[in-house]
């Protein structure tokens, strides 16, 4: 009810201000004037994202590129000095006289090894941390985050992220994270705009995302901004590189793992330029001639990933990105013996078409046609028997999204977006000799719509309002075979609705707002609130995620989850923007999270919406960050104290608790050290409460089998977690036209012994007359170091 | 199938290390454990147990106290009712086993009737319902090679037509010459996916859980064996209680597994009472 209240109460405020600014806009009729253009990097000629453009005297007003490096700044006639800068990049002054609309297109140099910004996490303006309205938003350059230790050398975005405060990881080296409580669904994750479904190579141990291909990344914990949705907790947006607009450039690496190269360059210098990028693993094949030679010959696994992009700019008004991804784990397992073979492909595909156009310097629009597919399979074959199950999902994705800088105070964005999306929710078929069978398939297809006014608002020099409104709206349509169930689950009678018939419709308005009051010229108070709309669920039948894990949509059975969630926090710069702080304090309320029953069997032939349990989930906790952005020495120390909990109705009596999600303490500590041109150190500490875990508490025999009977839901702990990881990069010395890198990397330098799951086992002794029980707890990664060889030319 | 799959790319990747730990947990509710079944054509057998703390320990002299004596047993058909009588049993182990059952064979499981258990012990009383399901006889049984270089062990096949109404659960045992009827591994299945089909199947050997699991040889018969196969029709909850017991023992130390939770049919405590519509067939399998 309370929710209910506020959120009527946002709408309010969404309305009155809308009408403030409508007479804001007509009100100040002075004569002005627009700067506008694009920011790159002089090297490569790629657009750079988030850099800043600002009044370099008073500070008073500024402005940041957006996603395609554009930026557009509306003033009043005059002379202005401005400063363009970029961390890691050389700051530019010009002095530029307003006296009519001025096109100015910059490139930026890097900034030479003395500045020593590297820096793993960019601050963006220096003072950004207190000055935006954003809260929980943070950006990471990946070329950066290169000199940090990282599992067998791979380096990996999704495990930098989860060393920030509020993010965590899902489990022992695993690169699936999750944000402030919220599942590992609630993070909406896109790349080049596409969403991706499934992050993890190898159960997860190693993310999609091969680091050589990618620009740019920004994680979104809190305050949504209104052109995101569809995600409760947080946004993960990646950017792929460009390529490089000026010469021919290749990149690469070799690990113990896998190896990586990267081609890049100008088809036509300063218009169109291309990149593309392969990663595959060879462990495995490694020891194929060893494996061939048993009874299990003829079982392999690999991953790749594919990311390939190229560009054309049409002129200064139009450019055209194409891009896309393709990545695969096979697992072919086979065990002659029996005859028997278990086949598991899976991975993503996406695509994305984008078109930039400045309407004016002052409108810039991006339209995007999307398409991304997650597929899953698992066969399994013995002797004449065969049988497969498939799962996954398809959006066919369009967009439109614009913005517009009617004057410095005002950065407005607005757009629209549908999306149609394709369920296959395990559908199994399979044959045993002649015979064929299908299992229910019922592909569940659904419209999705959202759009979208945002208005990042400079209402006095104190204060600055970031407000949204988005509405979104989600419809089941048919083909679909709806089955109504008996009380033993099964399927008695069947509703057929034709193609595009409406099943179920959802909707709703999701109001966004954010605020930052400036105390003073280093520190800030912000405050944010958001209402999330979520219509698709992520449902695991293990107890971590898996690729096998389900994609559903909101339908006729399941409802959206809906969350909100209010922040508020304290930012200061230290020693001229040396050192930035900041307290950050948040409360989710999260409805409608469904989960299997903890007595649920699969069972191919019956939708899986018929396992799930329905519940509520809360979290609530507070984030302290402390960064130093500069100096041979930087890095971060993040703390996060929180809770999160869970109640259902059928799960646990009705009673609350704790989340898998749920660590009462979170620490990281990152460093990263430059002793010199050639020699580059980093570390990582990290601790968290151990994860809470079911476990049995008692036993019973059946059929002289010991049984077990569960205690309360997650209601143990696992011991702490704690490890450390350190790394050594050598770099040639610069001016070569072959540049190259060796990475030393320790991964659990210590040798933390980290339970990663407990078991039990009983056997009865005949001679002791007795039966013995014990308990094991078995810890995965032992200490691991690794060597990675890059090169780029 | 998935922890097949984890196994092995655990084992082929990373080096996992364990150590033996001691756990502080809560005392469970002390509750009685029913193992009770009625087959058409024969009488209904119980045994009362009871449940302990995971990690207490057990002594096979404490057998009496682990064995619900004394208790009053009944089971009634709605119409009928009869008390079953409590006798010892000894074991091959050299311990002996309380059972109830109806040695006066006053009540036979029939076809497609619903029997009630009702027991009071201690002033605990405990309520169950099962039903004797009809059954569909298999069509043949017959027996193959595993492979070609293979001329001692064989695989047994049935075949089958499942009766086009949904909602058929199915548990199948085997004994091999003098043996006891054992349950495979996975020994029981559903018709959600095959309904109305008449299709061939595999037979899996039954064997005890504490028996070591040889992957080369599991689940076939040798040579020259005399197999009986007793394949049952089973009700729905009836199923419920062996498909989340077989999963809950079946991930025994995967680590991504769940905790599935055994659901049983007892009003008042744990376990199952359940009835079997059983059908017998036997093949000799020729040296």
């Amino acid at each position: 009810m309370k929710d209910n209240r506020a959120f009527k109460a946002m709408i309010a405020v969404l309305l009155f201000l809308s009408c403030m600014l409508l007479f804001s806009l007509e009100s100040k009729a002075q004569v002005k004037y627009t700067l506008s253009g694009y920011l790159k990097d002089a090297s490569s000629g790629e657009t750079l994202i988030g850099a800043n453009v600002f009044d370099a005297e008073e500070r008073s007003f500024g402005a940041t590129t957006n996603l395609y490096g554009f930026y557009s700044l509306t003033l009043p006639e005059g002379k202005y000095k401005l400063e363009f800068s970029y961390i890691g990049y050389e700051s530019v002054f010009a002095e530029i006289n307003l006296v009519e609309d001025v096109n100015y297109n910059l490139e930026m140099k890097l900034k030479g090894f003395s500045a020593a910004e590297e820096i793993v996490v960019r601050a963006e303006r220096q003072d950004e941390n207190v000055n935006s309205a954003d809260m929980g938003k943070v950006e990471l350059s990946v070329d950066k985050i290169k000199n940090l230790p990282a599992l067998l050398g791979e380096v990996d975005v999704l495990k930098t992220i989860q060393l920030l405060p509020g993010v965590m990881s899902s489990g022992e080296g695993n690169s699936g994270f999750y944000v402030r409580g919220g599942g590992p669904d609630q993070n909406l994750i896109l790349l080049d705009d596409a969403t991706v479904f499934n992050t993890g190579h190898l159960l997860g141990f190693f993310s999609v995302f091969n680091a050589d291909a990618i620009k740019n990344t920004t994680l979104i914990k809190g305050g949504m901004p209104a052109q995101y949705g569809g995600r409760l907790s947080s946004v993960l947006d990646i950017s792929m590189k460009d390529g490089n607009m000026k010469r021919f450039q290749a990149t690469g690496g070799i690990g113990l793992l896998s190896s990586r190269l990267t081609l890049e360059g100008p088809i036509k210098k300063e218009v169109s330029s291309f990149m593309i990028s392969g990663r595959r693993t060879y462990a495995f094949e490694l020891a194929k001639p060893g494996i061939d030679r048993t009874d299990f010959a003829g079982t392999s696994y690999y991953f790749y990933d594919l990311n390939a992009k190229v560009n054309y700019r049409f002129s200064d008004k139009d450019r055209l990105y194409l891009s896309g991804y393709f990545g695969r784990d096979v697992l072919n397992y086979k065990f002659n013996n029996r005859d028997l073979e278990l086949r598991m492909p899976y991975g993503n595909i996406t695509t994305t078409l984008r078109w930039n156009h400045l309407f004016s310097n002052k409108l810039f629009m991006n339209a995007s046609a999307i398409y991304n597919d997650y597929q899953f399979k698992f066969g399994f074959g013995a002797q004449d028997f065969d049988f497969t199950l498939e799962s996954g999902v398809k959006d066919a994705n369009f967009k439109l999204d614009f913005d517009y800088y009617p004057i410095a105070t005002h950065k407005i964005k607005f757009g629209a977006n549908y999306t149609y999306h394709t369920f296959i929710p395990n559908a199994a078929s399979g044959s045993s000799g002649e015979v064929e069978f299908e299992g229910i398939e019922n592909r569940q297809y659904a419209h999705e719509f959202a759009a979208y006014v945002q208005d990042e608002i400079d209402l006095a020099d104190w204060l600055k309002v970031n407000l949204g409104l988005r509405w979104s709206r989600f419809q089941q349509i048919g083909p679909y075979e709806q089955y109504l169930y008996d009380d033993f689950g099964i399927p008695r009678d069947t509703i057929f609705f034709d193609r595009g018939e409406t099943i179920k419709a959802y909707q709703g308005l999701e109001p966004r707002a954010s605020a930052r009051v400036k105390l003073n010229n280093v520190s800030s108070m912000k405050a944010g609130v958001s209402w999330n709309a979520q219509y698709l669920h992520l449902v695991s039948i293990g107890n971590t995620s898996l690729p096998a894990d389900l994609w559903l949509p909101s339908n006729v059975n399941v409802e959206p989850q809906r969350g909100v969630q209010y922040s508020v926090g304290y930012f200061r710069n230290f020693q001229e923007n040396m050192y930035e702080a900041s307290i950050e304090l948040y409360y989710k309320n999260m409805k409608n999270q469904i989960r299997y029953a903890q007595g649920y069997v699969p069972e191919l032939g019956v939708d899986p919406d018929e396992g799930f349990i329905y519940g509520s989930g809360r979290s609530f906790g507070s984030e302290f960050f402390l960064r130093k952005n500069f100096g041979d020495l930087n890095g971060w120390v993040g703390y996060t104290i929180s809770k999160t909990d869970r109640e259902f109705e059928d799960l646990n009596r009705g009673e609350r608790f704790p989340a898998k999600y749920d660590r009462t303490h979170d620490l990281s500590v990152v460093l990263s050290y430059t002793l010199s041109e050639n020699w580059t150190f980093g570390g990582a500490f990290v601790f968290g409460t151990g994860t809470a875990f079911t476990l049995p508490i008692g036993r019973y025999l059946i059929n002289g089998d010991i049984v077990y009977e569960y205690g309360d839901v997650n209601s143990y702990r696992i011991k702490d977690y704690h490890r450390m990881d350190l790394s050594a990069t050598w770099k040639s010395s610069k001016k070569k036209r072959w540049d190259s890198s060796w990475t030393f990397s320790v991964y659990n330098i210590y040798n933390r012994k980290n339970t990663f799951f407990i078991f039990y086992d009983a056997e009865f002794s005949i001679e002791e007359q007795q039966l013995n029980t014990k308990a094991y707890s078995v810890a995965l990664f032992p200490i691991i170091p690794s060597v990675t060889y890059n090169f780029k030319f | 199938m998935e922890r097949y799959i984890v196994a092995l790319i655990l084992c082929t990747f990373l080096i996992a290390c364990q150590d033996e730990i001691s756990l502080d947990l809560p005392i469970p509710e002390e509750a009685i454990v029913v193992e009770g079944s009625i087959e058409n054509d024969s009488i209904a057998v119980v045994v009362l147990t009871r449940n302990a703390p995971y990690f207490s320990e057990f002594n096979f002299n404490d057998l009496d106290e682990y064995f619900v004596k004394d208790a009053d047993v009944r089971v009634t058909d709605g119409t009928d009712t009869v008390q079953l009588s409590e006798l010892t049993v000894p074991s091959s182990a050299g311990f002996e086993f309380t059972v109830y059952a109806d040695l006066q064979f006053e009540m036979i499981g029939e076809f497609g009737k619903t029997y009630w258990l009702l027991v009071e012990s201690d002033g605990t009383s405990l309520r169950a319902k099962t039903t004797i399901p009809h059954v569909q006889s298999i069509d043949s049984l017959f027996y193959r090679p595993v492979n070609e270089n293979n001329d001692t062990l064989v695989m047994l096949r049935a075949q089958m037509a499942d009766p086009d109404t949904l909602g058929n659960y199915y548990r199948s045992f085997t004994k091999v010459n003098s043996d006891l009827f054992w349950p495979p591994l996975n020994s029981i299945g559903d018709d959600l996916f095959i309904n109305g089909v008449a299709f061939e199947f595999p037979i899996f050997r039954g064997q005890p859980r504490s028996d070591e699991l040889d992957p080369n040889t599991y689940g076939f018969f040798t040579r020259g064996d005399t197999v009986v196969v007793k394949f049952c029709a089973i009700d729905a909850v009836h199923y419920d209680f062996w498909a989340t017991m077989e999963q809950q023992l079946g991930q025994e130390g995967s680590p991504f597994a769940s905790p599935t939770e055994i659901l049983g049919n007892i009003e008042g405590g744990l376990g199952i009472w359940g009835g079997y519509g059983a059908t017998y067939e036997t093949v000799y399998i020729e040296e």
